[in-house]
């Protein structure tokens, strides 16, 4: 997929009146080091505190929960009218709340805003439970930077179009059962759990046999308000020792797989540490897993809430890619980001945002911004181009996002080509609770 | 794991790269160069990435931009150039 420009369509009013010209990240934008930067505010650089009066804080987050990935309207809500809110966390302390796509791609693109502020040191915080200090979502360049090398080459569209047979092979096996199964059949753990669980596992060289212990986990790593905060801690324990143990057995029998290849960066090189090693693994688990999962079930869920669309790519395989971008980019998943902390005072969207700030950026509602999608809230599978930014942007961009793709489109081909009459049996039911939404169940018959 | 192709190791001195390139075919405007070499890289108006007009020559970032990028559309040479390459600072 090669995105082209998003065209700005429309100039809404905002409730600052001055918003800014998307793009924010051309040539002149401020995410270069090598350029001067606009005025980050009227007291420029000047990082001693000024008094000011903190707005109150709006209460549309957490999101109330509903069903469904469709379009949000608080977010389209705030686009319009407040395109940077404050809102208070759950853990009491206050952040801005970006939803434009212009706004939310500075904020991921740009250095000004650090993950490591968000996660260390006295900062503001999204709850009060611990969060993984050590893990690649947390860090900077140049610790980022350090710790993505390590894998980065194994994840590349080429290494992820290699892989592309086996998981095709695996869609099959995986198919083989769903056709053997009682109508109706519950294709979550049928279908969208198995398959990017054996393919991160095989990958990462762990055992696919834990894949209940690890959604159990990877949901109480997503929760918001699900369960208390203590199962959550209790939940990070437990994961993190499970990582743990896998490292101590691959340390005694390496492989020709990727622990090994990170747990010889370890002991070899020095290139991390003990805590970076295992954070990293967990994310690489989770993301790999529980998070692809998801998007799995919801683009099932989202292609048989309306059969045309079924129809659409069951018809049209080779519209699939397009396809999977639109449902990436319609699908409201995130119902929240990780914080960034301002390390500077800014504006963003007409809003001066202090240094120390936390700021949330919200990608789902930058994928339906108006101003650049045309009826962001049609999913359109023919949508192109497709800039949406589902996978985030900048040094954090998901570095799976290539091996999720190939994932996907096979999933998707498959499915429809072995199953011509899939249609939903029953209402799916869903998650609720967490940062992200998907299915839970998604009851399917043929 | 196979390993990318080495880049040859640079601070932007005379046995170094001397050039970066961004082949636009494959780019898909992660955001992750311009993030990581900003000095090198910026970002086109649909998000995909150029090379600075003004960059100096690649140095540690830049390599690090070519190493993370997903699609690995970044590629450093040593370009013949007529004309030696503008001194790093």
């Amino acid at each position: 997929m090669t995105p082209q420009a998003p065209e700005p369509r429309r100039q809404s009013p905002s409730a600052s009146g001055t918003r800014p010209q998307p793009p924010r990240t051309s040539g002149t934008g401020p995410a270069s080091a090598s350029t001067p930067r606009p005025p980050a505010s009227l007291d420029g650089t000047d990082p001693i505190p000024k008094p000011r009066t903190d707005p109150t804080p709006t209460q549309v987050f957490p999101l109330p929960h509903r069903d469904g990935l469709d379009p949000i309207p608080e977010f389209a809500d705030l686009r319009r009218d407040a395109p940077c809110t404050r809102i208070r966390l759950p853990s009491g302390d206050r952040a801005w709340l970006v939803t434009r796509y212009a706004d939310v791609r500075l904020v991921l693109g740009d250095p000004r805003f650090s993950r490591t502020r968000a996660t260390r040191g006295s900062g503001p915080r999204m709850a009060d439970v611990p969060t993984l200090a050590d893990s690649i979502l947390a860090a900077d360049p140049p610790v980022h930077t350090r710790l993505r090398k390590l894998v980065a080459a194994a994840f590349t569209a080429r290494r992820a179009e290699a892989m592309r047979r086996d998981i095709a092979r695996l869609v099959g096996d995986l198919l083989d059962t769903v056709i053997a199964h009682d109508r109706p059949a519950d294709l979550v753990p049928l279908f969208a759990r198995p398959l990017p669980l054996a393919v991160i596992c095989d990958l990462l060289g762990t055992p696919r046999h834990d894949g209940d212990r690890l959604d159990a986990w990877c949901d109480a790593l997503r929760s918001l308000t699900a369960i208390p905060d203590a199962a959550v801690t209790h939940a990070v324990g437990e994961m993190t020792g499970y990582m743990a143990g896998l490292i101590a057995d691959k340390r005694r029998r390496p492989a020709d797989d990727m622990l090994s290849v990170l747990i010889a960066a370890r002991d070899d090189e020095d290139r991390l540490t003990e805590d970076e090693l295992v954070s990293f693994c967990v994310v690489l688990l989770a993301g790999g897993y529980g998070t692809t999962s998801d998007r799995l079930s919801g683009m099932i869920h989202l292609l048989l809430a309306a059969p045309e669309r079924y129809r659409h790519i069951r018809d049209n395989p080779e519209a699939i890619p397009t396809a999977i971008e639109e449902l990436l980019r319609y699908a409201q998943t995130n119902i929240q980001a990780n914080l960034r902390v301002a390390t500077e005072p800014l504006t963003l969207a007409g809003v001066d945002i202090a240094e120390g700030d936390a700021v949330m950026a919200i990608n789902s509602s930058a994928n339906h911004d108006e101003s650049v999608f045309d009826t962001p809230e049609q999913l359109d599978l023919t949508r192109n181009p497709n800039p949406h930014l589902g996978f985030g942007h900048g040094v954090h961009h998901c570095v799976g996002a290539q091996l999720a793709r190939v994932q996907l489109q096979e999933a998707l081909t498959a499915l429809t080509r072995r199953f011509p009459t899939l249609r939903s049996a029953a209402p799916a039911t869903w998650k609720s609770g967490l940062k992200t939404r998907a299915p839970r169940t998604l009851p399917v018959t043929w | 794991m196979t390993p990318r192709p080495p880049t040859p190791s640079s601070n932007g001195s005379a046995q170094g790269p001397t050039h970066a390139h961004v082949d636009l075919d494959l780019c898909i405007a992660s955001g992750i160069c311009a993030a990581t070499a900003p000095t090198h890289f910026t970002q086109a108006p649909n998000g995909q990435a150029r090379v600075r007009p003004d960059a100096p020559p690649p140095t540690t970032p830049a390599e690090d931009a070519a190493a993370l990028c997903p699609v690995e559309a970044i590629t450093l040479t040593r370009a013949p150039a007529p004309h030696p390459p503008p001194k790093s600072t």
